[in-house]
């Protein structure tokens, strides 16, 4: 907690210092950019005002250089006018309204030209020019009281004022170009002044290029700087994490080690124990001496479950228990778990039952192992603490969404009950809901535990409804998804003998009513169940006619045995078949039985039971070599293999043929890897026992050579024997290429359990799958 | 420790345990003698090969003391341990005649 926190205060200062450098960037330029935006703004104002001001006083020279020539020309045509005036013979005073127009011309062309007087510095030339123009427009007047005689003189007059009014207005002209010039020098000066702040300007910019090159170079470094210290303490940091993590590894390795040391070395002298008392009660002895010892031995036999129990728990709790993901036939689990307690539920009588849900597939995925133990588990307490009646299982699907499915098992019981107050401490190590029935409570208490922690690792919940005096229910979920597994004779669907056959169930028990209706229906058959040997009898009164009869044997007021007198009383053995399905120790005769049913079908109810039943009675059992189960044959001889053994030392090679000879198989010999190779080459194997450490190439490199160098129809199952039981061998085995694993000292149920496993044909009959291949093509 | 467990011998056919008993005391002494010359000579990966051989056979026939001796040499000679090996040596050939001895009274 404490590694998290200081990362976590690394972090943000090392975010703050980074997020503060960027800011001070971006303050820095913003302020540089402000100031050198607003100074273009204010040179751009103060030359845009000198340029309108040239502007305008341009326009106003051009306007004042028209009025001077329109007045220059009016001036002229005065003169003339007056001069033709004076000088012609013929002049009249009616000529004259021509000269008082022109005068009152002048007159307002002088005042248009003084209203845009351009020189107000000059007011002595305004004036004469004013007093010009008003003497030149004043003749006309004049020339009207005037005698003739004296017009030439007035024409003089009028000349010499117009000349004055020409110097004047040259004059006018003259200061007027000065002003021009003066406007223009302005400009210049605006546009140079322009000039000079622009290349101030340039040059603000040029510097702050520089200084902020100089910033951002800083700030690089420091980022630098601060990376690496930063990147030191991260370091520092993850290997400290590291180094616990490596300890704490360690730590758990050491423990795993221990308890598979530990777990063999307690379970070995347990099992002397166990056996040597087996042995010993072979031996004569006395009545009290038999009893001590059945007492030793049970109470080693218990011991044993104990030590099981408690090393589970703490792998579990270790956390070093790894579940399998391996195909899982749902059903045989349940079947295996139910076969091996019926010897305990016959002690008293109590009818043991499954059912699983048809849309679940075949083969789960799961650690068939694991499932079995909750399920051994579950059923085992079920069965300790139920005096009469039934335990059922069921399997449903809660979901199911492509190939994930999501399913619940069911555990019912009829026993006493559980308080409700106890139900939730169940699950609870070391609890038992009765703690007065120690006697019967045989166990460590952490049963339920295990299965709990278990459950849980499949992604599971466990827990339990009860009524006292009722009964108990056990639910457990498991999360899987639908697997490919190798299919037995009974597990294909539609099985060309039994398709369309009529099937009658007699059965009271509705789980294994459920069942035999599902199997059957697998297979293809069409079944009818009544769960009364009445309700039967009925039906076959009505005129149905059945291919086979299931009955049970437990049927209500003991009526098996009627319902297979009526049917006797109409049918032969031959054309009504009826199997009966009875536990073991069935009370009813076993000749009158013999006498009416053709089978009888043992209890618990099992797929291959019930297959090798039906196909019994319709006369097609020659069709399909045996079941394991009811096979007196050995391996050997019912599973031919090529079997090559590698191994180096001559005892082993003794003690591993030897044990593969008791099971009929005859093992060829390779001394090393190597020959091994050899040996593979030259002929095609089944199986390869595979010793680990050999001279010239070891297991694990044989088997590597083996799975990269042959075609796939050569690739041989292989087997690893070694004498270090570890887990990570197996790891080194599997990832090696090997399929399974045994260790030493080899022993012949491992051997004959590895190849049953492994070996075990889908079809060991041609003639069905023949059958079964004509039944598709048809 | 036991010298010998006798369950290991129960799952072997009967009919081979003479055979095996009388080839446990033809290889042995070969292998005990190919171990002390790998350790004498400091050639320790040698001697754990040997001392593996003969581990293979002792688990076999149930020499378990035999057996726990063997596995440790071979742990010393992978790990390059040289010390103690001299001893644990000396200790495998003093139990070997009661071990087969004892293999050969059942």
């Amino acid at each position: 907690m404490r590694f998290f926190n200081n990362l976590r205060l690394l972090q943000i200062i090392d975010s703050t210092f980074l997020v503060a450098l960027l800011g001070i960037i971006a303050v820095l330029l913003w302020f540089n950019l402000s100031d050198v935006s607003n100074q273009v703004r204010q040179s751009m104002l103060a030359s845009n005002t000198s340029l309108q001001q040239s502007h305008a006083a341009f326009v106003r020279q051009i306007e004042l250089e028209s009025a001077i020539d329109q007045q220059r020309a009016t001036f002229d045509q005065l003169n003339d006018e007056f001069f033709k005036f004076a000088f012609d013979p013929n002049s009249t005073p009616t000529n004259l309204p021509l000269l008082h127009k022109l005068s009152h011309d002048l007159q307002d062309q002088g005042e248009q030209l003084l209203a845009i007087w351009p020189l107000e510095n000059r007011p002595e030339l305004k004036a004469n020019y004013e007093e010009a123009v008003g003497i030149m427009s004043n003749l006309s007047t004049e020339l009207e009281g005037l005698p003739p005689a004296h017009w030439h003189q007035l024409a003089v007059d009028a000349r010499d004022t117009a000349n004055h009014a020409k110097i004047l207005m040259a004059d006018i002209e003259k200061i007027d170009n000065q002003l021009g010039q003066q406007i223009g020098d302005t400009i210049l000066a605006s546009i140079q002044s322009t000039d000079a702040s622009t290349a101030q300007m340039a040059a603000q910019l040029t510097y702050l290029k520089q200084r902020a090159l100089w910033g951002t170079l800083g700030i690089i470094i420091l980022l630098i700087i601060s990376r690496l210290y930063f990147s030191t303490r991260f370091q520092h940091l993850t290997q400290t994490a590291q180094t616990a993590q490596k300890v704490a590894e360690d730590a758990v390795k050491t423990k795993a080690r221990f308890l598979a040391t530990m777990s063999h070395e307690i379970r070995t002298p347990m099992n002397g124990v166990i056996g040597m008392t087996r042995l010993l009660m072979n031996t004569p002895m006395s009545k009290k001496q038999t009893d001590f010892v059945e007492s030793i031995y049970l109470s080693g036999e218990h011991l044993l479950t104990v030590i099981n129990d408690v090393l589970d728990f703490s792998k579990i709790e270790a956390g070093k228990l790894d579940l399998k993901r391996e195909p899982v036939e749902l059903r045989a689990c349940i079947e295996d778990v139910l076969n091996l307690l019926t010897s305990k539920a016959l002690e008293k009588n109590l009818e043991l039952a499954y059912a699983v849900e048809p849309s679940i597939p075949l083969f789960i995925e799961g650690d068939m192992v694991r499932l079995r133990q909750i399920l051994t588990n579950l059923l085992g307490n079920a069965i300790k603490f139920t005096d009469k009646g039934e335990i059922t299982v069921f399997v449903l699907s809660r979901s199911h969404q492509g190939d994930e499915y999501e399913l619940e098992f069911q555990i019912n019981d009829t026993g006493a009950g559980i308080p409700a107050d106890r139900l939730d401490s169940i699950f609870e190590q070391f609890s038992q809901a009765d703690n007065a029935l120690t006697n019967r409570n045989e166990g460590t208490g952490l049963g339920l535990a295990i299965s709990r922690r278990l459950v849980n690792m499949m992604a599971g919940t466990i827990w339990a409804e009860s009524t006292v005096g009722v009964g108990s229910h056990f639910h457990f979920t498991v999360k899987t998804r639908k697997a490919e597994g190798k299919l037995k004779p009974f597990l294909y669907p539609d099985i060309p003998e039994i398709i369309g056959k009529r099937i009658l169930i007699v059965e009271n028990n509705p789980a294994n009513q459920q069942a035999l209706q599902d199997f059957c229906f697998g297979w293809g058959a069409t079944t009818e169940a009544c769960t009364s040997s009445s309700a039967a009898i009925a039906r076959i009164a009505a005129g149905h006619v059945y291919d086979i009869g299931l009955i049970d044997s437990n049927l209500p007021n003991a009526s098996a045995l009627d319902f297979a007198k009526y049917v006797r009383s109409r049918y032969s053995k031959q054309a009504f078949p009826l199997i009966l399905i009875a536990p073991p120790n069935d009370p009813h005769p076993k000749e009158i039985v013999r006498e009416l049913f053709n089978l009888y079908l043992t209890k618990p109810i099992t797929r291959s039971r019930l297959f090798d039943s039906l196909m019994t009675v319709l006369g097609k059992l020659n069709l399909v070599t045996a079941r394991p189960q009811e096979s007196k044959l050995k391996l050997g001889e019912r599973l031919p293999l090529t079997i090559l053994l590698a191994e180096d030392n001559p005892i082993n090679q003794i003690v591993a043929t030897s044990i593969l000879d008791e099971i009929a198989y005859k093992a060829d010999i390779a001394e090393d890897g190597k020959q091994a190779l050899e040996a593979l080459r030259k002929k095609a194997y089944d199986v390869i026992f595979m010793d680990m450490q050999m001279p010239e190439m070891d297991g694990l490199e044989a088997t590597r050579r083996i799975r990269a160098d042959f075609p796939p129809d050569r690739q041989p199952i292989i087997v690893a024997m070694t004498a270090n039981a570890m887990d990570g061998d197996k790891q080194n085995c599997l990832a090696a290429g090997m399929n399974d694993y045994i260790s030493k000292p080899v022993l012949p149920e491992a051997v004959e359990a590895v190849l049953e496993r492994w070996c075990s044909a889908p079809f060991p009959s041609v003639t069905i799958q023949e059958n079964l291949n004509e039944t598709v093509s048809a | 420790m036991k010298l010998l467990a006798p369950e290991a011998l129960q799952h072997l056919p009967a009919v081979i345990l003479p055979r095996l008993i009388q080839m446990f005391g033809s290889t042995t002494p070969p292998l005990l003698v190919e171990i002390r010359q790998h350790a004498s000579a400091g050639n320790l990966p040698a001697m754990a090969q040997a001392a593996h051989k003969l581990k293979g056979s002792c688990v076999s026939l149930g020499a378990e003391q035999m057996a726990e001796i063997c596995k440790t040499l071979q742990h010393k000679g992978e790990c390059g341990d040289a010390a103690g090996i001299s001893a644990l040596l000396e200790e495998l050939e003093g139990i070997y005649p009661a071990t087969l001895a004892a293999l050969q009274t059942i």
